[in-house]
């Protein structure tokens, strides 16, 4: 189990509600972000710009690509922002 | 060479009047104004000096689903539900939307401003100057996001005509429209314009010193088109939708009639972006009477741009009153519903709809003491007034210099609206 932080599940979730208009009870870690919530390309285009505005991360390409469910989704943020923690100047 | 004759079969609307065809015209006859003074505008960081408008306060576009919604802004949104309005009312069916002999004619001044806002919005926040853009950023400004939302929104695969000339967006829209099914290239076409309010719309015509901006205590009063206390024009918005089609195709599927489109013309003064030229007026209008194969003495009525500037209203009267002398009588809807720009021409098509079925013609709401300047045209005050109308001139004028005129005709057994 890829560690994930509750957190950050949190307000995933609460970004998918409010851009997406899903009901949260809909979201957990195993729903596919597009053949089981809907989400399209401009979709996907849209939840990554407000990630990167969000959280302060910036994903890659293939990072992103690689998404498919809303599990992955929690792992990819929750892995950046810990790295960004631990490159941090001190 | 004879020409098919082009009718109108469906007709819709999102105004300030209402939320239906039935309703607006119900505000027409009762000289129902639609302006209210605009409380947020009173915002220093807004910064517009007119504080009244024509708003659809009552509109919701809660049900339109989320896919559609998200490429929309409000004036496609606005698009959309007049463009429902009007399928349905013309009873279209699905093989008839899903053809592509059916097209889409749609105007509106600038496409969703308020999305513009949003993104200047993002740059003041971040100072990064994309940062207010998304996916859908383009998709809800683009000038023929209305066009290209219906056509989604109902999939209608014909072709896309997108009007972009401001105030005169939809009768150049519409005017096309009939253009193209005399053409034969399309056997349908939906048309009409819309427009959204927002400050930065306000702004245009506020900077130029044309709103209204000396009645915000009494703003039902604030669009006096043609009067010599004119104060300028109120802002709005909305959204008309037409159904076109030939008079041989409304007949062979027994569609509802609700007048025929006989003429149309459009021209551009081409001398200044603002100044509107009266020999510019002239020529569009006469070039619509000559398109209908009429003369001027045919026409019973001219439903008149006019927005209640002094050098608009001065410039069509004169330009009417050189046509037509004393001729038909002549208002402006522009007193109930404030001025929709993009959606103007399409929701004062509807008034005179209604004028057809009653055989009366609306007043210029507001109108009290006619401006001596204005070429003695025979203005319609007070009370609608009973009299024939069977061909009407309307008239739609831009900046630009952009001209658009249309003659329409009652259509036999029109009208139990």
């Amino acid at each position: 189990m890829v560690k994930q932080d509750l957190a950050v599940i949190d307000r995933v979730n609460s970004i998918f509600v409010e851009l997406f208009e899903l009901k949260r009870e809909s979201l957990s870690e195993d729903r596919r972000i597009f053949e089981d919530l809907g989400l399209d390309s401009l979709d996907a285009i849209d939840m990554v710009i407000r990630f990167q505005k969000e959280f302060h991360i910036k994903p890659t390409t293939q990072e992103i690509q690689k998404l498919k469910t809303l599990g992955d989704i929690y792992t990819l943020i929750h892995h950046h922002m810990v790295t960004s923690v631990a490159s941090a100047p001190t | 060479m004879s020409r098919p004759r082009i009718v109108i079969t469906g007709v819709g609307v999102v105004s300030p009047l209402g939320l239906s065809v039935p309703e607006v015209l119900k505000a027409y006859r009762n000289n129902d104004c639609s302006a209210t003074y605009v409380e947020e505008w009173n915002d220093k960081k807004i910064g517009v000096k007119t504080r009244v408008a024509s708003r659809c306060a009552a509109f919701d576009e809660s049900g339109i689903d989320r896919r559609l919604r998200r490429s929309m802004s409000r004036v496609a949104m606005m698009a959309k539900v007049a463009t429902g309005q009007a399928i349905e009312d013309a009873q279209l069916t699905g093989l008839m939307l899903q053809s592509e002999r059916t097209g889409i004619s749609y105007g509106s001044s600038f496409g969703g401003t308020s999305t513009i806002e949003d993104y200047f919005r993002g740059y003041q926040n971040s100072g990064v100057l994309i940062d207010g853009v998304g996916s859908t950023t383009f998709l809800k400004i683009m000038p023929h996001t209305c066009a290209a939302n219906i056509a989604i929104s109902f999939g209608i695969p014909g072709r896309i005509i997108a009007s972009c000339v401001a105030c005169a967006s939809s009768t150049q829209a519409i005017g096309y429209a009939y253009e193209a099914l005399q053409l034969g290239v399309v056997d349908r076409i939906i048309c009409g314009g819309a427009e959204e309010l927002s400050p930065t719309v306000a702004a245009i015509f506020d900077v130029l010193n044309a709103t209204s901006t000396h009645s915000h205590d009494k703003p039902k009063k604030a669009a006096r088109p043609f009067d010599i206390n004119r104060d300028g024009i109120v802002v709005g918005e909305g959204a008309g939708t037409f159904v076109l089609e030939t008079l041989e195709s409304a007949t062979a599927r027994s569609a509802r009639i609700y007048a025929e489109i006989v003429g149309f013309y459009t021209n551009n003064d081409a001398s200044h972006m603002t100044n509107p030229s009266v020999a510019g007026l002239v020529s569009c209008m006469q070039g619509a009477i000559e398109n209908a194969r009429l003369v001027p003495g045919d026409i019973d009525y001219v439903n008149a741009h006019a927005a209640g500037t002094q050098a608009g209203d001065r410039a069509e009267s004169l330009a009417i009153a050189s046509i037509f002398g004393n001729g038909p009588t002549v208002s402006s809807m522009k007193g109930h519903i404030g001025h929709l720009m993009g959606a103007a021409g399409a929701l004062e098509l509807v008034a005179c709809l209604g004028m057809f079925a009653d055989q009366a013609v609306y007043p210029t709401l507001n109108l009290e003491n006619p401006s001596p300047d204005d070429g003695g045209i025979r203005h319609v005050m007070g009370e609608k007034r009973a009299q024939r109308v069977r061909f009407i001139l309307k008239n739609s004028f831009a900046f630009g210099g952009v001209n658009a005129s249309l003659v329409l005709r009652k259509a036999e057994g029109s009208g139990t609206w």
